[in-house]
């Protein structure tokens, strides 16, 4: 597997969780 | 992006100069496949999304007919006059340029990238409907352009596939269409469900890297998909977000665009310096080659679509002002420069490569300094009536 192709998975994880993050648990860095 | 071209001169002049030894660590560092493939890859995935994303349907207002023409008919004629052309010529001259590599410099030199030129013309007083048409033709001919490249470098690699054209071509066009769409949709899902600016930049950033990269894993275009990507995340998503949100990833993705442009010409001059330096005495015969058949090329296939759209009266004015207005305006850019890079290694890439450095620094520097003064004010008012 490529690494251009670990590294994107890795950054979509990061976006999916931030997504949820947001949406769902609503636990800021800044708030917390 | 004229900084960024002087600094990519300035590695040919340094190397002319003789002071190479100075830059062997660079070849180490260019030459490590590295440049070429991942950041290369990285490069043309987040410049043809941002560019596409810029692109959109409701600018085009009156003038769809002519802007659909131009960009099609135009980058469609140039790419094969350009090809065949080459071809015909630098075969009389004796170097060897096979039709199928000819096709895929024809594709990638096609597409237009006035945005110098805009801004000069605009200064010299050009008329806000011209000022339309040129801007829409160069928005929509880099994916007219991506298509045809894609076509004409598996018509290139054709006799190692095995499959019809046509397969090729469906799996190609059709599979980057489809992959294209499927993340123009996560885009969408995701963008529409944050307000936060960082993870509005995580989901495009993180979206597009995936999307080129499994389009490389599994052998369909990656960058018709990030086209077509664009177009949705521009046309339908982005339209949605409310105007703060908007505005700022907007404006980083035209920073990105501008971003990477500016680093493809400085890793254009790196190499054509180091890895795809050529021997000089027969770059003098066809890189001019290179620059008039362009030229040439460009003039008659704006005049056809020119012509057309003047016997439909959709666009009634002066045919050979216009033509020679959008010959000597077309100048090329970033896009030609990272296709040309991306071509698999082969016999024929250095010498792609080193043409498309000289056309695209032609038209920059010769055709954007002259432009103000061969076109008069008086002169592109009268183009159209």
């Amino acid at each position: 597997m490529s690494l251009l192709l670990v590294i994107s998975v890795l950054f979509v994880l990061t976006a999916v969780l931030g997504v949820v993050n947001e949406r769902y648990l609503r636990c800021s860095p800044a708030s917390a | 992006m004229l900084l960024a071209l002087v600094m990519s001169l300035m590695f040919l002049g340094l190397k002319s100069a003789g002071i190479v030894a100075g830059l062997g660590f660079l070849d180490a560092l260019v030459d490590g496949r590295y440049l070429s493939n991942v950041l290369l890859n990285g490069v043309l995935c987040f410049m043809l999304f941002a560019g596409s994303a810029g692109v959109e349907f409701k600018s085009l207002e009156k003038d769809e007919w002519t802007i659909g023409t131009l960009a099609i008919g135009a980058t469609l004629i140039a790419c094969l006059l350009t090809g065949a052309l080459l071809h015909l010529v630098l075969g009389w001259l004796g170097v060897s340029l096979a039709i199928g590599y000819a096709l895929v410099f024809g594709a990638l030199i096609s597409p237009t990238d006035p945005i110098a030129a805009l801004a000069i013309l605009k200064a010299a007083g050009l008329p806000p409907r011209l000022e339309a048409i040129i801007n829409g033709e160069s928005l929509f001919n880099d994916g007219v352009g991506v298509v045809l490249f894609t076509l004409a470098l598996a018509y290139a690699q054709g006799s190692g596939h095995d499959g019809s054209p046509l397969a090729l071509f469906l799996r190609e066009v059709l599979g980057g269409v489809g992959l294209g769409l499927a993340v123009g949709v996560a885009i969408h899902v995701m963008l529409l469900r944050t307000q936060s600016y960082a993870n509005q930049l995580l989901v495009t950033l993180g979206w597009v890297a995936l999307g080129y990269s499994v389009a490389l894993q599994i052998d369909v275009s990656g960058p018709i998909a990030m086209v077509v990507a664009g177009l949705v995340a521009g046309n339908v998503t982005i339209p949605r977000l409310s105007e703060e949100i908007r505005a700022p990833l907007r404006t980083f993705w035209a920073g990105v665009d501008d971003l990477l442009n500016s680093l493809l010409f400085v890793m254009i001059g790196l190499t054509v310096v180091v890895v795809h330096s050529l021997p000089f005495a027969p770059l003098i015969k066809t890189l001019p080659v290179a620059i008039l058949v362009c030229l040439a090329a460009r003039a008659v296939s704006v005049y056809v679509p020119i012509f057309f759209l003047n016997v439909t009266h959709t666009l009634e004015g002066d045919r050979k002002g216009v033509t020679k207005l959008l010959t000597w305006g077309g100048l090329r850019g970033g896009l030609a420069l990272a296709l040309a890079l991306s071509l698999p290694e082969s016999h024929d890439k250095p010498l792609l490569v080193n043409m498309t450095f000289a056309v695209v620094a032609f038209s920059l520097l010769v055709q954007g300094s002259t432009i103000a003064k061969l076109f008069k004010p008086d002169y592109l008012k009268a183009l159209l009536k």
